[in-house]
Order: structure tokens, then sequence, then C-alpha cells
């Protein structure tokens, strides 16, 4: 009995240590990194929208739009010309795609970025080249589809091959920013 | 330094923790789908194995042997936790490479193993030694598996194209079922190097 307890104490001791450890870390490291995700998120909006900044839009209903994580308003000179959504897609091959896609008031795409992935090297990986992401800079703002071999019209994006999963889960993550723009922060609604 | 120099031939090649303890196969086969993934993994469980072994050294006459399994798990999950947060708030570049890998590392049991097998019977020095060793060999091991599976599944090694275009990439390869068949390779020929030198 008397070894249980002894036992218990020095595990309890040990789990308390630990625990103290890391509250600390956590108090220590929590603020440096949520100033490298909002570096980390600046990055791509920059690559998808240059030279404008970006402010995110607050209050937003995404109830009906599961892959969008936030919204923002890109500006330059203080005139908006787009907007940028962060998107987590689970549809991919493996672990969630996080990605981002900007919107020009023009009624274009101008570009998507991935952020984040776990896709296949070789295979869905490709997603994160420039030969894949390019295909939709330029598209017009309307749904989108994945086919195999060359794109044939501005509404179809080619596939990456053996990878059709990771295509249609980007694809389909712009497609849900775009009708998300389209209904709720386009002009005139 | 003799001891040292021991630990760290131990770690590489007698006791390889994948090629010939078979240890820590979950993250050997999953991560390895290239060279730099697999080289990361490896240098970050070498960081978790080298701090975890050093307490766990200072802590062997203190922890009673009857829990010693739950206190080894908790120090190494404070160790993984730590790092994680750590390289996320001051090496993200890095952080961006690995931060998919380093909650695995809780699990993998090459770090549990040192902890029980040397750590908890060892000076804290030399387990410091026995970590590093193991933690590179574990790197080595992890990183040639990644860069043949790059090779000839992607044509690429550290992301660089290496192979003529007219190469077809094997892609199975970079696929779950390539990382058994290289593993299989890659131990035979290992298998064959330590036959050899023990013959000689």
């Amino acid at each position: 009995m008397k070894e249980i307890i002894k036992n218990a104490l020095i595990l309890f001791a040990i789990t308390l240590v630990s625990s103290v450890l890391l509250a600390i870390a956590f108090q220590v490291t929590e603020e440096p990194i949520s100033v490298q995700k909002i570096k980390q998120r600046d990055a791509a909006f920059a690559t998808v929208i240059p030279d404008a900044t970006f402010e995110e839009i607050v209050d937003l209903d995404f109830s009906e739009y599961e892959k969008i994580d936030s919204v923002y308003v890109a500006k330059k000179a203080d005139e908006i010309i787009g907007y940028t959504f962060k998107l987590i897609t689970n549809e991919g091959y493996s672990a969630g795609i996080e990605m981002v896609v900007g919107v020009s008031i023009e009624g274009t795409i101008t570009g998507i970025d991935v952020m984040r992935h776990a896709e296949t090297p070789g295979l869905g990986a490709l997603a994160d080249e420039a030969d894949f992401k390019n295909q939709f800079v330029s598209k017009p703002l309307g749904e989108l589809s994945t086919v195999k071999g060359v794109s044939s019209n501005d509404t179809q994006i080619s596939a990456i091959s053996g990878a059709t999963i990771t295509s249609k889960a980007v694809t389909n993550a712009v497609n849900e920013a775009v009708t998300y723009y389209n209904n709720e922060l386009k002009e005139g609604n | 330094m003799s001891g040292v120099m021991n630990r760290l031939k131990n770690g590489l090649v007698t006791e390889n923790p994948v090629f010939v303890q078979v240890l820590g196969m979950c993250p050997t086969l999953a991560v390895t789908t290239s060279a730099v993934n697999g080289i990361g993994m490896g240098l970050a469980t070498t960081a978790v194995l080298i701090g975890s072994n050093i307490v766990i050294s200072m802590l062997k006459n203190i922890i009673p042997s009857k829990v010693r399994i739950p206190a080894y798990i908790v120090v190494i999950a404070t160790f993984v936790t730590l790092i994680d947060m750590l390289l996320q708030a001051y090496i993200p570049s890095l952080y961006d490479a690995l931060g998919l890998f380093i909650p695995l590392i809780v699990v993998n049991c090459v770090v549990l193993g040192r902890a029980e097998a040397y750590a908890s019977k060892n000076s804290i020095f030399n387990s410091l030694f026995d970590g590093l060793g193991m933690g590179l060999g574990f790197a080595f091991s992890l990183g040639c598996i990644g860069l043949v599976r790059e090779v000839f599944g992607a044509g690429k090694a550290f992301g660089f194209q290496v192979m003529p275009n007219f190469f077809e990439p094997i892609t199975i390869l970079v696929l779950a079922p390539g990382a058994f068949i290289v593993l299989g390779l890659l131990f035979a020929l290992f298998n064959y190097i330590n036959s050899k030198k023990a013959k000689a």
C-alpha cells in the first residue's frame, strides 16, 4: 500500500514538473508563433495579389462553406482591388491542404498558393508547383472542373496525372471561394 | 573519449536502430518519401533522443521501476511538445519542413527503447552520446531510404532533378508499397555488408 502511494506521488511530481515547463514554454512562444503565422500568411497572399495590403473581414458566416477559414480584403491605395481566401480542404489524399486563393473585383482569379500539404511527393505534391497553380491565374469566376489531359477551355483545369484526388480537392476549394465571392461579396449584392 | 566514439559507432552501425534493431518502423515507412523528409525526421528524433536520454539518466535513481514506462513517456512527450513549440516560434523555416513529423516522435519506439535499454542504466554523459549516436543512425537510415525512393520514384535528389528526362519515374516507390520494397532491399544490403565484415 505504501509503495503504491510512493510510486503515484513520484509519477505525479514528474507530470507536475512537465506541465509547469510546458505552460511556461507556451506562454513564451505564444506570441512569436502567431507573428510567424501572420508572416507566412502574408507571404502567401503577396504571391496571389502583389503589392496590396490585406485586412481580415471579421464576423462572416461560413456555416455553408466548410472549406473557408477566413476572408481578407485586398486594398491598394485605399481602394479595394480584390479579396483573398484562406482555405483548408480535407478532400486531398493526405492530411488537410491549407491554401490561399485570390479573387480580383474585375472578375477573375488572380492566383492560388498552397501553404501546407502532405500530399505524395512526385504526384499530389506537384499541386504546389507553378505548372499546376498557374492554370488558375486569370480564370473567370465560374465553376471550374478538372479534366484528364489538356484542358480545352476556360473552365477546365488539367489534373496532375496520377493525382486526380489532389487536383480535384484544390479545384473544389477554389470553386467554394469563388461561389462565396459571387454570392456574398460581389458588388451589387 | 573511446567511450564516445564507441557510442556513436554503436548507433550508426553495430546497433543501427532501423537496419539492425528494426525499431521505429512507423516513421521509417511513412515519412521517407524524399531524402529531405527522412533526414529531417531523423534529426528531429535525434534532438528528442538526446534530451530524453539525459533527463531519464538523471532521474534513473528516482523513478521507481514499477511506474518507469509512464514516467519515460511523460518525459518524452514533454520534450516533443517543447521542441514543437520552440521550432514553430523561432525557426519557422525548419518547422515548415518538419512540423508534420514532430508529433509522430512521441510514438517512436526508438526513443522509448533507448530510455529503457540504455539511459536508465548508464551515466548522463554516456546517455547523451548514446542518444546522439542512435539519432544519427536513425537519420542516416531514413535519409538512405528517402534518397533511394526519391531518385527512382520521382527522378529527384534533395528536390533537384537528377535523372535524365527520358527516365520514367517508378511511381510505386514513393507510394506506401514502395516504402516496404526499398526498406527490404536496404535491409538485405546492410546485412550483406555486416556479414562480410564479420567474416573478415
